[in-house]
């Protein structure tokens, strides 16, 4: 049984935490997810480190909790998609024998008390060509997913309210999530009336800023049958990187990396998009949920809209997505926000939000102006010999 | 004191930019009222100035090249105004008439016409300080 699975898993209190800096949310993370599993620290022998935006977590944190003699240590970037890269990177060292038992953890403290969290991600005033594209309205990576959502909507006449659909649909799944920081119900004109950002992109289009720590436990299947919790049992995976050409015939915007990396994952997996019962997608911004959607073949493409609009996204439609309300209601831990909440339905440990059917789980991660993309297939079944 | 092309006004609105070492040529070339790119010395795949490597062929070595200063617009977006000092600000990707896309202010365009598809012209702007720097504008 050398498959690969996730054993146990650790959150830190998320949100608005302050007075604590990203290595003890990272410490607190390995801690928890190691307990989680049944381990002990010393039962550890690889780390992969990721940091966010404040950069506060590096190679260092294996010494400061003494871990010794690691036969995997390394810091991943790949951005959004970092998590689901670290877990794949992982899998592969169970799989080859290098490691047994792998943290990979997630920390980063961007908010400040005191400062918005509009600034808490602020570009320094720059020169040169750097100067010219912020001056010429780039300033800051909303400005960049404007300019893809609105190509979206412009080309398949996605509306303002199929991306409320989005923000509606996963804030009644954060409702029944005791750790969303956002509960309360929404409704479209909420939505359709919040602060406008960067047009098209309103306030209840984007994801939160959070202070927080999140890790999980690889170890191959064998190693886990005496873990306090069943494992997550890793079906497949994939990565795509569309290398966008920003120039003409470019589709930015329209297509992204998912289409690559969820073939890649499904096959692995053996599955087919209709076979998934639950999407954990990564959810920076409304539009993001929507075109992810539609190039993991969930909906032709175009009609990602008018799916979030269907309520089949929402706590009782066909199509559970987002269930712990996402990075847009619950917290924003770059993959790691999509891939715990996985884990929690995997478990059965949703409670209010729990989906019954919970065979087959896919968790997304983008990064950049959607030009990295990862891709998860996890289940509570071991996957079947073929 | 900067150059800046005739009938530009610097606007107190608009962003000051300074250049540095590896943008010097592209804002040498805004002051004479031309858009800089580049162009592989390898493939002669054009490029935008800023991007260092040619996609098509992996070199770095380049010419410049003055781009027509035709395009259309690929998508726009609009930073809200916030106050007097920072106006309404719409801005947008250019498709340039020789490939490459550009972001880009754009300027004196009324907002119902921006559309896909949309022909543009290039034009220059310029903060309160430092350099002219080239936006779009509607090319009718």
């Amino acid at each position: 049984m050398t498959a690969p699975v996730i054993s146990g898993f650790g959150l830190t209190d998320v949100g608005k935490i302050y007075g604590r800096n990203a290595t003890s949310f990272a410490a607190e993370a390995i801690l928890l997810a190691v307990q989680d599993a049944g381990l002990q620290l010393p039962d550890v022998d690889g780390l992969l480190v990721s940091a966010g935006k404040s950069l506060g977590v590096d190679l260092s944190l294996a010494e400061s909790l003494g871990l010794s003699d690691l036969s995997l240590l390394a810091q991943v970037q790949s951005f959004g998609a970092t998590a689901g890269v670290m877990v794949q990177q992982a899998a592969q060292a169970v799989m080859s024998g290098q490691a047994s038992r792998v943290v990979c953890v997630f920390a980063d403290a961007p908010l400040k008390e005191g400062v918005s969290s509009a600034k808490a991600y602020r570009r320094p005033a720059a020169s040169g060509h750097f100067g010219h594209l912020m001056a010429s309205g780039i300033t800051n990576p909303t400005a960049s997913y404007a300019l893809a959502a609105r190509r979206h909507m412009e080309t398949y006449g996605t509306t303002v309210n199929h991306l409320g659909s989005v923000a509606v649909s996963q804030r009644a799944w954060a409702a029944d999530n005791p750790v969303a920081q956002f509960r309360d119900e929404l409704t479209l004109e909420d939505h359709r009336e919040s602060r406008m950002v960067i047009e098209p992109l309103r306030l209840l289009d984007c994801c939160l800023v959070s202070n927080g720590g999140a890790a999980v436990v690889v170890t191959k299947a064998d190693l886990a049958v005496d873990a306090p919790h069943p494992p997550a049992h890793l079906w497949g995976w994939g990565q795509g990187h569309p290398g966008y050409a920003w120039e003409r015939g470019s589709e930015f915007g329209l297509v992204t990396g998912a289409v690559q990396s969820g073939r890649s994952a499904m096959r692995m997996a053996g599955i087919t998009p209709a076979d998934v019962s639950i999407r954990e997608l990564y959810d920076c911004y409304t539009y993001t949920t929507i075109v992810t959607l539609e190039d993991y073949g969930f909906c032709e493409k175009g009609e990602g809209g008018p799916l979030a609009a269907s309520g089949a996204l929402a706590p009782g439609g066909s199509l559970p997505t987002n269930t712990g309300g996402g990075q847009l209601s619950s917290f924003y831990l770059w993959g790691m926000t999509p891939l715990i909440e996985a884990l929690v339905q995997a478990r059965g440990a949703g409670g209010a939000r729990q989906v019954e059917d919970n065979d087959v789980i896919l968790v997304s991660g983008n990064g950049g102006i959607l030009q990295y993309h990862s891709t998860l297939v996890l289940s509570p079944h071991a996957k079947e010999p073929r | 004191m900067n150059a800046i092309p005739d009938g530009v006004q610097p606007d107190p609105t608009m962003m000051s930019v300074e250049r540095n070492r590896s943008s010097a040529d592209f804002f040498d070339a805004a002051a004479r009222g031309e858009l800089l790119l580049k162009r592989c010395v390898n493939c002669a795949h054009v490029r935008a100035a800023r991007r260092p490597t040619c996609r098509a062929c992996g070199h770095s070595a380049s010419t410049g090249l003055a781009a027509s200063g035709r395009g259309t617009l690929v998508t726009w977006a609009a930073h809200p105004a916030r106050g007097e000092s920072s106006p309404r600000r719409v801005f947008g990707m250019v498709e340039l008439a020789e490939g490459p896309w550009m972001e880009s202010a754009l300027v004196d365009v009324a907002e119902d016409r921006l559309r896909g598809g949309l022909g543009m012209r290039v034009t220059f702007v310029s903060g309160a300080e430092g350099e002219a720097y080239p936006a779009f504008t509607a090319a009718d």
